[in-house]
């Protein structure tokens, strides 16, 4: 089962080095990331553009999770919870 | 040291709407990014091949030639090694469209197979199953074929990705990493969307489903696939080692020439060099030794550069023409050469007229020269088909033309895409239309939406549409190129079936054609030269005798004084405004002026202000001098002025030294685009010769810049000669058989500068009458009834069409209609249709049988809705003539011409304007034959219908108006200021009061427009102004 949050909750998440991201710093959930994929959504750009880059990270060594990073809002999201 | 990365998997705009960048704009990437080799591999097909291979030359990157094709449903593809393998891709690729819709391919694995040597093969844009994978090795073996692993940061790509190499792995197939680029940079992916959107005719919104989820798919480097396909190093590799291993040159000048079959102990040059003798006796009289020593020049280039076979095979062509009576004439650089002449593909003597042979070819061309020949559009299919029957189908094809993307369709089609109402889009697509607005920024304006200038959907609507142009829609075959070749057309270049039963299209257009070096031959149809073939058939059924142009002296003084009068209406390449605008100021008088008339009154000279030098000259008031004595002889011509490529062949030779071929190279290279390092080292080049030849180095640079402002635009003399030729001709026919010549230009519309209409004007003028149409005496097309009457064809009632005009002219040869009835009865078998009959009564083409016009209409709608219908009767014929009609007024004259108007689009009584004189004379308005004795200076209303409407790109923003009236024309100029004041008025209107102020210079007059009344409105009922720019 997942849990989709709609709409997404903002967090804020520190970057790792390498540039994914490596913690959830303020949010309703916290913790180390580990990312497992990523992938870009960029569409509707005649319209309201959307531009993400989502990564799919295990919090905490437990929990399967989406995170987006907004593009064009520079900010951080949570949209799904593996449960 | 890490191995480039080199993509295998690269879509340009030449896989139709599914890539978003050109060619060269992918080949600049992959160099900018450092790219050693590039592939191109658009969908089924090798459309832009020859340009990338080109660009991909010239910036230094290896070029790799592919393509992707459906094999089994599925997309594979196909990378040529050589040229066995390119031949196999060709066949391929030509079997795969074969049978199936236009713009569609596919075949099988069993087919592809059969053409497998010389190729690779990658397993293309979507992962391959293990099954299929080991059914394409069992089919081709596994060193040939390869594995995709792709990554455009989709959601399932990393593990496909990872599937993949697992699987190639198992079944010991190498891999490959690509990106299956659709596009060179990310910010082309909207364009791409868009496209993708118009493939399928829907908006974006509709195509949602349809497009890519983000903007990965465009040319990466080395650290960008690295990125995402990092963990299999030896894909990344793969590219470069296979692009190491295709060399394509496309280099087939050893099967160029199909072969001309000479007679028995011949060779192509010895017969040729017979036909030439020949035909040089039947040309000369007496041959004289400058004719001898050029045709003796002429042949031994010919024989150096192995192009016998080619002069013959166009040699047979016009052969074939003259036999069958097909009209046709070379045009172009082919008419610098005595051979061509004497051969009689052209017209115009070298001799004469001073035409320069290395123009057209010489010893250094590594290109086959142009031989462009002109026939009558009507009969040039029967050329086309001769061809095809000497050289067989498998050697023949027409050589395609990409149709590209020019603003009103980008307009309509970005627009419709973006979602914007039908409305709008058919209102701005319309607009660009109407007017050609310079700008997509103007057509705003014009189409009423400047509020929407700066909104976001406005600016991605102008810059997408921006992007599209000139990007390939579709293909089309071109409407006269031939591809004739040695070997198998499907060995060279892949071929699509035709929309005409057994004709195949060639993916190549004319220049690709050109840049291989293969034969082309270019049928062009020219309306002009059916209209003199017309005329000459018209004259020989009146009088008896034909005239024979051939031999028609070129110095009568007739015509060069109705071109001086700019008296060219109807006259071929003359006739247009700014041509006739010029006339009067250069006045030509010989043969040769009319040859630089032809060539400067064109776009480019008169952006390069090479014009006002000539015509200040032609007219005494600067002296005729000339840089160098050196330029003496070569510029005497045309009064010191440079006015043809010819002349800068001659200028490269005879002052800067130069070779013919170096000079050939040096104009073409002129003409081009050029680096600032190429133009410095040609400039450099020029002056070394120039200072070798005692030229000073101040009058080098001075010619160089000349040449340098020339060359952009310069024309071929041969061809302003040949041209010339036929402008001469035309007008002395209409001076000496006016109404034979008016009918032929009326029987061959659309042609030429001018609606019907105003031909028809312009006839009446010069003393031949028109008849209307008349049901017992008008042919199928406008014929002459003695020297100085035309009698109107049934080609000039609307709806009739030719199957109404053969079945009137069928009963009728039983004998002439003797009432309506009679007509009805007879047309029972075959009947027009309604309309066509409608418009027959109303034209008043039964006038002459008694009843009027209106009576006979009523007559007939009441037969056809009357009583007998309703009541479910309708035993009688459904022409039969059946009640009682009211009293009918008849139809006034006004009535009449507003009829004509309406059905034929001419008048053949009174000028539409004369209706409204009164009116005008109220206006205070003069006709035209009275203002063109209004004073310069002052101010002066004149009126008349609109014309012509021009807005050239040379003038800078003004526009041109003609008016016409009962006695002729007016030409009117708008200033910027004033148009905008009054653009909406000018344009709505078909009848315009203009007031201005008088010009007047060298007998030519133009009023300068202050303000402008409309007076009647654009009426569909009234023919079209000649609108362009």
């Amino acid at each position: 089962m997942t849990r989709l949050c709609d709409p997404p909750i903002p967090v804020e998440v520190e970057l790792s080095p390498a540039g994914a991201p490596g913690r959830i710093t303020h949010g309703p959930l916290l913790g180390p990331l580990s990312p497992t994929a990523r992938w870009l959504a960029e569409t509707d750009w005649w319209a309201r553009p959307v531009a993400r880059e989502y990564w799919k990270v295990i919090l905490s060594s437990e929990l399967l999770c989406e995170v987006f990073h907004d593009l064009h809002q520079d900010q951080w999201f949570l949209e799904r919870i593996y449960d | 040291m890490t191995e480039p990365f080199v993509e295998l998997h690269c879509h340009s705009n030449y896989s139709f709407l599914d890539g978003a960048s050109h060619p060269e704009e992918l080949v600049e990437q992959a160099a900018a990014l450092g790219m050693p080799a590039l592939a191109l591999t658009d969908h089924a097909g090798v459309y832009g091949a020859v340009k990338f291979l080109n660009h991909a030359r010239r910036v230094g990157i290896r070029p790799v030639l592919g393509t992707e094709l459906e094999v089994d449903g599925r997309h594979l593809v196909l990378l040529a090694r050589n040229m066995r393998g390119w031949s196999n891709l060709t066949r391929l690729v030509s079997l795969a469209h074969k049978d199936q819709p236009k713009g569609e391919a596919r075949t099988t694995l069993e087919k592809l197979a059969e053409h497998q040597v010389g190729l690779f093969v990658l397993t293309g844009c979507k992962p391959v199953g293990e099954r299929r994978l080991r059914q394409l090795q069992d089919a081709l073996g596994k060193d040939d074929v390869f594995v995709e692993l792709q990554n455009h940061l989709q959601p399932e790509d990393g593990w496909l990705a990872a599937g993949q190499a697992e699987l190639a792995a198992r079944c010991k197939v190498r891999t490959v990493a690509t990106n299956n680029v659709h596009y060179h940079l990310p910010a082309r992916r909207p364009l791409h969307d868009v496209m993708t959107a118009i493939k399928n005719r829907l908006t974006l919104e509709e195509a949602r489903s349809l497009l890519k989820p983000n903007s990965e798919w465009f040319l990466k480097d080395r650290r960008e696939m690295q990125s995402v396909l990092g963990a299999y190093p030896e894909a990344l590799a793969t590219g470069w080692e296979l692009a190491q291993e295709c060399a394509v040159d496309l280099d087939f000048s050893q099967v160029r020439f199909p072969g001309y079959p000479v007679p028995d102990g011949e060779t192509p040059y010895s017969y040729l060099y017979q036909l030439c003798q020949q035909g040089a006796r039947e040309r000369y009289h007496p041959i004289t030794p400058p004719v001898t020593k050029r045709l003796q020049k002429e042949l031994e280039v010919i024989e150096k550069t192995g192009l016998a076979e080619f002069f013959l095979i166009n040699w047979d062509l016009m052969r074939f023409a003259k036999e069958h009576g097909v009209p046709g004439q070379g045009r172009g650089s082919a008419a610098d050469s005595i051979v061509a002449y004497v051969l009689g593909i052209t017209r115009v003597d070298p001799i004469e007229h001073n035409l320069l042979f290395e123009r057209f070819l010489h010893e250094e061309m590594k290109t086959t020269p142009d031989i462009d020949i002109d026939f009558s559009t009507e009969h040039r299919e029967q050329v086309i088909q001769y061809v095809y029957d000497k050289y067989g189908w498998e050697r023949t094809g027409m050589v395609c033309n990409v149709v590209t993307f020019q603003p009103r369709m980008a307009a309509r089609q970005v627009g419709k895409a973006l979602g914007f109402p039908p409305d709008v889009v058919d209102k701005l697509a319309k607009s660009v239309d109407s007017w050609f607005p310079e700008s997509l920024e103007e057509t705003t304006q014009q189409a009423g939406f400047e509020h929407l200038t700066g909104s976001a959907p406005w600016r991605q609507f102008t810059t997408l549409c921006n992007q599209a142009l000139n990007f390939p829609r579709h293909l089309s075959i071109h409407v006269g190129g031939m591809l004739v070749t040695g070997e198998p057309l499907v060995d060279i270049a892949p071929v699509e079936p035709a929309t005409m039963p057994g004709r195949v299209v060639v993916q190549f257009d004319k220049d690709d054609v050109e840049d291989l070096g293969l034969i082309k031959m270019d049928m062009l149809g020219l309306r002009t030269l059916s209209v003199v073939a017309e005329c000459l058939d018209l004259v020989e059924q009146r009088t008896g005798a034909r005239p024979d142009l051939d031999r028609l002296p070129l110095d009568d003084p007739r015509v060069y004084e109705t071109v001086s009068e700019a008296d060219t209406i109807g006259v071929f390449q003359i006739e247009s405004r700014a041509q006739m605008q010029t006339l009067p100021r250069t006045r030509p008088n010989c043969f040769n002026d009319l040859v630089v008339e032809v060539a400067i009154i064109r776009p480019g000279p008169i952006q390069g202000n090479a014009v006002h030098p000539y015509i200040r000259r032609k007219q005494g008031r600067e002296p005729v001098t000339y840089l160098h004595p050196l330029l003496e002889p070569i510029l005497r011509d045309t009064l010191g002025v440079i006015l043809y490529q010819e002349q800068i062949l001659e200028i490269c030779i005879a002052v800067a030294g130069m070779t013919a071929g170096q000079a050939d190279g040096f104009r073409r290279a002129m003409n081009r685009h050029r680096s600032h390092i190429e133009m410095r080292s040609l400039h450099d080049g020029f002056l070394e010769g120039c200072l070798q030849n005692d030229v000073s180095t101040g009058i080098a640079e001075e010619l160089f810049h000349a040449i340098e402002g020339f060359a952009a635009f310069g024309f071929c003399r041969s061809h302003a000669a040949a041209f010339a030729r036929t402008s001469y001709e035309t007008a002395w026919l209409r001076i000496e058989h006016p109404a034979e010549y008016y009918c032929g230009l009326l029987n061959n519309q659309p042609m030429g500068f001018y609606h019907p209409s105003v031909l028809v004007e312009d006839a009446k003028r010069h003393g031949t009458a028109l008849l209307p149409v008349d049901i017992n005496k008008s042919a199928d097309r406008c014929l002459p009834e003695g020297s100085d009457r035309i009698r109107l064809g049934l080609n000039y009632v609307k709806e009739l069409g030719s199957g109404g005009r053969e079945a009137i002219k069928i009963e009728r040869a039983q004998g002439a209609f003797g009432s309506f009835d009679e007509f009805s009865e007879r047309m029972r078998p075959n009947p027009p249709s309604a309309e066509a009959i409608q418009n027959l009564i109303m034209v008043g083409a039964f006038e002459s049988l008694g009843t009027p016009r209106r009576t006979l209409l009523w007559r007939w709608q009441e037969s056809r809705r009357g009583r007998g219908r309703r009541r479910g009767l309708d035993p009688e014929p459904a022409f039969r003539l059946n009640g009682k009609e009211p009293d009918l007024p008849s139809v006034t004259p006004l009535e009449s011409t507003g009829l004509e108007y309406a059905i034929s689009e001419l008048s053949t009584g009174r000028h539409l304007v004369h209706y409204w004189r009164e009116r005008l004379d109220a206006l205070g308005v003069v006709d035209s034959l009275a203002a063109a004795q209004v004073p310069t200076g002052r101010t002066v209303r004149v009126g008349g219908l609109v014309i012509v409407r021009q807005a050239p790109g040379t003038a800078k923003r003004l526009r041109f108006f003609t008016l016409e009236d009962e006695q002729g024309h007016v030409n009117v100029t708008f200033y910027p200021d004033v148009y905008e004041r009054y653009r909406r008025v000018a344009n709505s209107n078909s009848i315009l009061v203009i007031e201005g102020v008088m010009q007047r210079e060298d007998g030519v007059h133009s009023v300068l427009a202050k303000s402008v009344l409309g007076l009647q409105g654009k009426d569909r009922t009234l023919p079209e102004s000649h609108d362009y720019r």
